[in-house]
């Protein structure tokens, strides 16, 4: 079964001029939105135009980024963010609902950047009692009891680490239906950052979890201050797509055969040129070929997560 | 719905992010993690961070984290 191929849907104009000839073309067959990021936001006309089409017609995929399900300690701030989270569900009707793995607040800080955690009992049972909330709140909303999914990170604290995020994302998702966001771009600074073999990275997710797949592209930055020469891949999602991801992404899909949609993301604010925007396009169309060669014959997904 | 917190890792986590926003060189990082208390529970973990990998993430921190108000 062909899997959805879309986008991730950013508020800024220059987002907006990339992928209009797309949209126009009819060739997105699904959005993601990262709903979080529009709370307390003013959303443009067409922005909410789309993600009601997209909604309406049962292809509307839901990506949380600020709930931070691996913190410890249960927050007021986390409590606010499902009575937002069951304000939107209860507006519009998502497939699936994601976040991601790690934690990116703990007192006293109330925003971040997620982190990896260690990975054991304690971090388990934090992890599964976050996403029993989240699904809560689902459950009372249009979307119902949807699968619930977590995005690999790609921040490792080493390479043995990187190697063992699938399992442990295995271990926290407790419904056969929930899933894994299996994002290539992250896959690809564990490779670069940790000299780790694609294959073998692959090969420690488990196979019937991925069934959503991110691309993007990144960044080479210091890794310390000190050291400017000495680069670390970051997953910075404000470039094109590098070669060696779109190599990654075809050797999932051969790998992962529940995939239900691929999705492409670059950060709004991030086309700087004009050349940026028409890349955006040629990095579509790449996705998708790849998407179709990978799963030629196939029929379009259901994309059910 | 039973609440799960777990306090040493509630601890641990909120140590390690005080620690990567600092703007501390990385041996003033890795000083820290050897000798806090706050990361003896997961000492091992600690120990088996690559250097890189902490710069990225003081770097990312630095960058995103955010305190509350009133702190």
């Amino acid at each position: 079964m062909r899997p959805w191929i879309g986008l991730s849907l950013m508020l800024e104009d220059d987002f907006r001029n990339a992928a209009a000839p797309l949209f126009a073309e009819g060739i997105v067959d699904v959005v993601e939105w990262s709903f979080d990021t529009g709370w307390g936001r003013v959303i443009p006309e067409w922005a909410d135009a789309l993600l009601d089409h997209y909604g309406e017609e049962g292809r509307l995929l839901g990506h949380g980024v600020h709930y931070s399900a691996f913190s410890a300690r249960w927050e007021e701030r986390q409590a606010r963010w499902l009575e937002q989270l069951a304000a939107e569900v209860s507006r519009r009707r998502y497939v699936h609902v994601s976040e991601h793995y790690g934690f990116m607040t703990a007192a006293p800080f109330t925003r971040g950047a997620p982190l990896p955690v260690p990975r054991g009992e304690a971090s388990r049972a934090v992890g599964r009692d976050r996403l029993r909330r989240m699904r809560a709140v689902l459950a009372r909303g249009k979307s119902g009891a949807c699968p619930i999914g977590l995005e690999n990170l790609a921040l490792a604290w080493n390479g043995d680490e990187a190697l063992a995020h699938g399992m442990f994302l295995d271990e926290v998702l407790e419904r056969e239906e929930d899933f894994i966001v299996l994002d290539v771009h992250n896959l690809y600074c564990q490779i670069e950052n940790f000299d780790l073999d694609p294959d073998a990275l692959l090969g420690r997710y488990p196979v019937s979890r991925v069934r959503e797949i991110h691309v993007s592209g990144g960044s080479f930055l210091p890794a310390w201050p000190e050291a400017p020469d000495d680069t670390v891949r970051c997953d910075t999602h404000d470039d094109a797509v590098p070669e060696p991801v779109f190599e990654l992404l075809a050797r999932a899909l051969a790998r992962f055969p529940d995939v239900r949609a691929v999705i492409l993301e670059r950060l709004g604010g991030t086309f700087r040129t004009p050349a940026d925007a028409e890349g955006f396009g040629r990095d579509y169309l790449r996705v998708k070929a790849v998407v179709e060669d990978a799963r030629a014959g196939g029929q379009e997904g259901s994309g059910d997560g | 719905m039973a609440d799960h917190d777990d306090e040493a890792l509630a601890r641990f986590q909120s140590a390690l992010l005080l620690l990567l926003q600092e703007d501390l060189p990385e041996a003033a990082v890795r000083d820290r993690l050897d000798r806090d208390p706050e990361f003896e529970p997961y000492r091992a973990e600690v120990r088996a961070m690559d250097p890189r990998a902490l710069g990225i993430a003081a770097r990312v921190v630095k960058r995103w984290a955010r305190r509350a108000p009133k702190h």
